[in-house]
């Protein structure tokens, strides 16, 4: 009995497929349901396809982060650069020319020249600023995308955008630091560099070793996506992620010491106060502050960075003894030749003659030009020999021979002063 | 013998007869009402493809027939009746109808369907990729040399040359423009790779001194990984 009803039920079975099949099914369910985009704005959604993107945008909004309030067209539909995209409105449909939904944008497009005007997801005109330095001449490349030219020789991180530009994608720079996206940077340093003393004099300099030390810095930033889209606020961009080695040559001597840096055993970090002045009462400029004996690291910060490498207003003492507090407007960072910071040495600020010479008193010390202290000749001899024939960053290696011994020789006189000798300076970050 | 062997054995001695019997009952009613072809009438194609008819009752292609997109490639012959009877045009590549291509009708100057040509779409450049296609994607002003979904759509090509899938770029314009659920699997770098050495550069004119910088010797992007996205219908 069981056997029948089942045979039953299967012959009814293959007796209703028969009569239903009778309609196909498309080979792509809804392939044939085309979407009317005839709406005066872009009526294909984009988060539909790419909901990470849209979520890391909404950490940005969430973040408050520049772009927070820009739609996806807005940047990658963007008209700015005579790209014509496809669209289509009530008047009719009109066909993209070098694009058809979407470009890529480079960030220099709008952050170029004297930056653009883009209208918001609200409705309103908002600025998107011009990346100093990197705006200064652009030019437009095959592909109608804006492109940097020339970048100012102060820039620090000049060779930095230009190899990314030289790859074929600057904005991987911008991102690196702009957005989430993380970055891994392998920093190659000459070992040391010799100095040959005869007879009380400089006879030659060595600036390159054949070996290198590397340091590498991992900078991983959380990302549900890319990382590209969460883009940060400027507070949130900090210099020592990626120069993890110069902040630990400015808190430690583990890696040698980036700058010549004074300990004030002072809590309060009081420029004024005179016990921040050094030995010839003027302002220590390159001085931290101790809390008790603890170094407070916090103080290690993007605005003590600034205070070389961008020029920010400060607490100056001139050499008639005036304490003054400006920006110097002789910098390139103040004529708008710098981005976020600008490649310096100590030879920049202790010299006579550069933009910097009205910041240091003692600039004669380093000018041939002066009459000299009786006491240092033959460093004068060397700091300008270095001056004529060496970089940047043998000038600063130079100096912290003798400004921040601790990760070198012992004394002066066994290193420098023990006889005719080659002298050993290893370098710094 | 109970009821529902019974039934069955009914059933299995109809359906013998239905099978054997032709001359009696037509295995199919209406199998010998033949539709009129002539003067170029069609077959109603939404007998067995209703559920796409249905679609294209939603969709912005709801003005067309089937036959101007289906029958529409001038480069095929497909079967028609001109005129009376007597006026048949046999097949050659095609009977009925043929697959289309998007580009067919949305390609520049669409010369090649025979029906009025959509508006082009314009905007892509897949020859920038190396990958040809038989339709017109950009001329020297609609280049399409910005466009952010040029590998998508010269993938989508180059795999339909290699498949029974949708025709050349059809899987990417639909994907776009069409209801249809798309899963796409982006494999993406979440960072970069730089190597940075001390160089020196020798005496620069501006600044009046020797110049050293940080050079960068290396660069590339890592870190990848796999994120799925779904659009769903």
């Amino acid at each position: 009995m069981r056997s029948w009803s089942v045979a039953l039920i299967l012959i009814i079975i293959a007796a209703g497929l028969l009569i239903s099949n009778i309609k196909v099914v498309s080979l792509i369910k809804g392939s044939h349901y085309v979407e009317d985009i005839s709406g005066n704005g872009n009526d294909v959604n984009c988060s539909a396809c790419h909901k990470h993107v849209a979520e890391e945008m909404a950490i940005t909004r969430a973040l408050h982060g520049p772009h927070w309030d820009l739609s996806c067209e807005d940047c990658h539909r963007y008209n700015g650069t005579g790209i014509k995209f496809a669209k289509a409105n009530s008047i009719g449909a009109f066909p993209g020319k070098q694009a058809h939904a979407a470009y890529v944008p480079s960030c220099l497009d709008c952050h170029g020249g004297k930056g653009a005007w883009v209208v918001n997801v609200s409705g309103v005109l908002v600025h998107a600023p011009p990346a100093r330095a990197f705006n200064v001449t652009t030019t437009v490349n095959y592909r109608n995308v804006t492109v940097i030219s020339s970048i100012p020789n102060a820039t620090a991180h000049k060779q930095f955008v230009a190899y990314c530009e030289k790859m074929g994608d600057e904005n991987l720079a911008c991102l690196s630091c702009h957005t989430n996206y993380s970055i891994n940077i392998s920093f190659s340093y000459p070992d040391y560099i010799y100095v040959d003393i005869l007879s009380w004099a400089f006879t030659t300099l060595t600036q390159i070793s054949s070996t290198y030390k590397v340091y590498n810095v991992s900078y991983v930033k959380n990302s549900i996506f890319s990382g590209k889209h969460v883009f940060l606020p400027l507070k949130d961009i900090n210099c020592s992620k990626c120069h993890e080695n110069i902040y630990l040559g400015l808190i430690n001597v583990t890696n040698g010491k980036h700058a010549p840096i004074y300990y004030d055993w002072r809590w309060d970090y009081n420029l004024t106060a005179p016990g921040y002045q050094n030995g010839w009462g003027f302002n220590r400029y390159h001085s931290l502050a101790l809390y008790g004996s603890t170094l407070n690291t916090s103080w290690v910060n993007n605005t003590y960075c600034d205070k070389c490498h961008y020029s920010v207003t400060i607490n100056l003492t001139t050499p008639t003894g005036v304490v003054i507090q400006r920006r110097n407007p002789f910098t390139a960072s103040a004529k708008g030749l710098v981005h976020c910071a600008e490649k310096v040495s100590c030879y920049t600020c202790h010299h006579r003659n550069t933009t910097y010479w009205w910041l240091d008193p003692y600039y004669a010390f380093l000018n041939a030009t002066q009459s000299l202290p009786t006491y240092a000749p033959y460093h004068e001899d060397l700091i300008n020999a270095t001056a004529a024939d060496y970089p940047r960053f043998v000038h600063g290696d130079i100096c912290m021979a003798c400004h921040e011994a601790a990760y070198h020789f012992g004394s002066c006189k066994s290193a420098c002063h023990a006889g005719n000798q080659a002298v050993t300076q290893y370098t710094e970050p | 013998m109970d009821y529902g062997k019974a039934v069955l054995i009914t059933i299995i001695v109809f359906a013998l007869g239905v099978l054997v019997l032709p001359s009696t009952v037509s295995l199919f009613a209406g199998e010998h009402y033949w539709y009129n072809l002539s003067y170029n009438r069609t077959v109603p194609c939404v007998k067995c493809h209703a559920d796409v008819y249905e679609e294209l009752q939603l969709s912005v292609h709801k003005n067309l027939k089937c036959e101007d997109c289906h029958r529409a490639n001038k480069s095929i012959t497909y079967a028609s009746v001109s005129g009376s009877y007597t006026n048949v045009v046999p097949g050659k590549e095609a009977h009925a109808a043929s697959c289309v291509a998007c580009m067919l009708c949305h390609q520049i100057n669409a010369s090649k369907a025979s029906k009025v040509p959509g508006p082009y779409a314009g905007g892509f450049n897949v020859t920038l990729l190396g990958i040809g296609s038989p339709y017109n994607y950009s001329n020297s002003t609609y280049n399409g040399i910005c466009e952010a979904h040029n590998a998508f759509v010269a993938y989508a090509i180059a795999k339909a040359k290699n498949s029974s899938l949708l025709l050349d770029s059809n899987e990417a314009c639909l994907s776009c423009h069409a209801d249809i659920e798309v899963k796409m699997n982006f494999n993406v770098s979440t960072g970069l790779n730089v190597y940075a050495k001390d160089v020196v550069l020798g005496y620069n004119a501006t600044t009046g001194i020797n110049e050293s910088e940080v050079e960068i010797t290396g660069l590339n992007i890592t870190n990848f990984k796999n994120v799925t996205e779904v659009k769903l219908p």
